[in-house]
């Protein structure tokens, strides 16, 4: 199986086997346009990754790398966050710098099931909380001006049940 | 590192996981919040009048073209129910969207685009006959709530923002009512660059509706009440040729429509008297074919019948 190099923004190199690689769209379309794929020793420098996050990245590729291509999305498709399976879960049980981090990679990267996946966690995470609980959760501080506040809040009594 | 570094198309992302109503609630975490939330609402309202508009072209195009038969078909509630939500679609943009235009805000009801989304969601999966009632009961109570909130509580003020706005302008204190009613006139009045806008109209009928019980409530103030009559009867005068105007506008698009059905009605029928003309060839030729086999048994039938007929028709 051929393998490239991937240089992280530490400089640190990861050989990868191409396959796991061309998850990344980035990366594809690099070695594509740049006729790379045949170079063995072509070294790819990713600097907006760190080489921590890189190894993440790549760990979820190898496991996900069998993974069907995600078919385009359909408008209809309901809206669903609980279909994470459990490897992918224990996959992101880390600090919420980390979790950032790698939907930051992942988007750069545009690899589309992992940033997928983070945004879902993220999406997770506010779902069913009240304001205060995400202010607190993601040490979010309230910026509204006091009429500002109101009028959001005034805008949302609509379905106040009485 | 913090949420809120994260690229707002990534925010987007995030926002788009959550049913519309939370992504409604969590406006109110902060002004970024806010933000975000505003734009996936109303992208969301855009993407389910897109969402609708396919549902009901693929059901209509399976119903039969004859109404009577449309009738009794299986899927003639499916269609009942998408006309029905037809309307609320319509009534919703005619109370958001001149103010979505405007920036002033947003999509509000989130949960009114989670009820649609999971009424067409149950349209395109199920093929048996619907109930439209139980179907459309949630979405026409909350739709209408929203609405009633909207133009009771919220819009108001919107409306009253821009006249304290034209009031504070003309720097008129003691004049302040007249003068935001006609704030109000002139602000719709700039808009109607375009007149078939019938939004425009609308507004310059709720000014006049708004200005009426100004002039009725205050009868004691005998002294303005002169300027205040002359003002509105120049307003309705204004309001009614802004009408016909409008009308006029109507009835030619209406018309133009019915030419461009007419011109349609009248391509499609070419078509098909081509695609007969050509099948009918095509018949002649067979014929043309056969012709010797029979011309030794009938000659005399053949002379008079079957010969002339394909001489002319490749002319055709």
């Amino acid at each position: 199986m051929p393998s490239i190099k991937l240089q992280s923004s530490d400089e640190e190199i990861f050989d990868t086997d191409i396959q796991i690689a061309k998850c990344s769209g980035t990366i594809k379309t690099m070695l594509e346009d740049c006729g790379m794929e045949d170079d063995e020793n072509a070294i790819v420098p990713l600097p907006n990754v760190n080489s921590t996050i890189l190894r993440k990245v790549l760990t979820w590729a190898h496991y996900h790398k069998d993974d069907p291509q995600p078919t385009e999305d359909d408008e209809s498709k309901e809206k669903r966050t609980d279909d994470i399976i459990s490897w992918d879960a224990d996959f992101l049980k880390v600090d919420q710098g980390t979790l950032f981090e790698l939907i930051l990679a992942a988007n750069y990267l545009d690899i589309k099931g992992l940033l997928e996946l983070t945004c879902k966690t993220v999406a997770n995470m506010i779902k069913g909380k009240t304001p205060e609980e995400i202010r607190k959760t993601f040490n979010i501080k309230k910026d509204f001006t006091p009429a500002e506040e109101e009028q959001v809040r005034k805008e949302n009594e609509w379905c106040e049940e009485k | 590192m913090n949420l809120l570094d994260l690229p707002q198309t990534v925010l987007l992302d995030i926002f788009e996981w959550l049913p519309y109503d939370e992504v409604a609630k969590k406006r109110e975490v902060c002004t970024l919040f806010n933000y975000i939330g505003q734009q996936v609402l109303n992208k969301g309202f855009n993407k389910i009048i897109l969402a609708h508009a396919k549902n009901f072209k693929r059901i209509k195009s399976m119903l039969p073209r004859r109404e009577s038969e449309r009738r009794n078909h299986i899927l003639s509630r499916h269609s009942d129910i998408l006309t029905s939500i037809e309307t609320r679609i319509s009534m919703l943009t005619m109370t958001y969207s001149k103010f979505i235009d405007l920036n002033i805000c947003c999509f509000i009801p989130g949960r009114v685009l989670d009820e649609i989304n999971s009424i067409l969601r149950i349209l395109s999966t199920s093929t048996k006959q619907l109930r439209p009632h139980e179907v459309l009961q949630e979405l026409r109570d909350i739709s209408s709530m929203a609405i009633e909130h909207f133009d009771e509580k919220i819009a108001v003020n919107f409306k009253m923002e821009h006249r304290k706005q034209l009031a504070e302008s003309t720097a008129a204190g003691t004049r302040l009512v007249v003068c935001s009613a006609l704030g109000d006139i002139s602000f719709s009045g700039v808009k109607r660059t375009g007149i078939s806008r019938p939004v425009d109209h609308a507004l310059v009928q709720q000014a006049i509706v708004q200005l009426a019980p100004i002039c009725a409530s205050k009868p004691s103030q005998s002294e303005s009440s002169p300027h205040r009559d002359r003002v509105s009867r120049h307003l309705l005068k204004q309001y009614q040729v802004q009408r016909t105007l409008t009308q006029k506008i109507r009835n030619l698009e209406v018309s133009r429509k019915v030419q461009d059905r007419r011109l349609q009605e009248a391509l499609s029928s070419i078509t098909e008297l081509t695609t007969q003309v050509s099948e009918l060839k095509r018949q002649m030729e067979d014929v043309v074919a056969n012709i010797p086999s029979c011309a030794v048994k009938r000659q005399a039938v053949a002379n008079a019948e079957c010969i002339p007929p394909p001489q002319k028709k490749p002319k055709v």
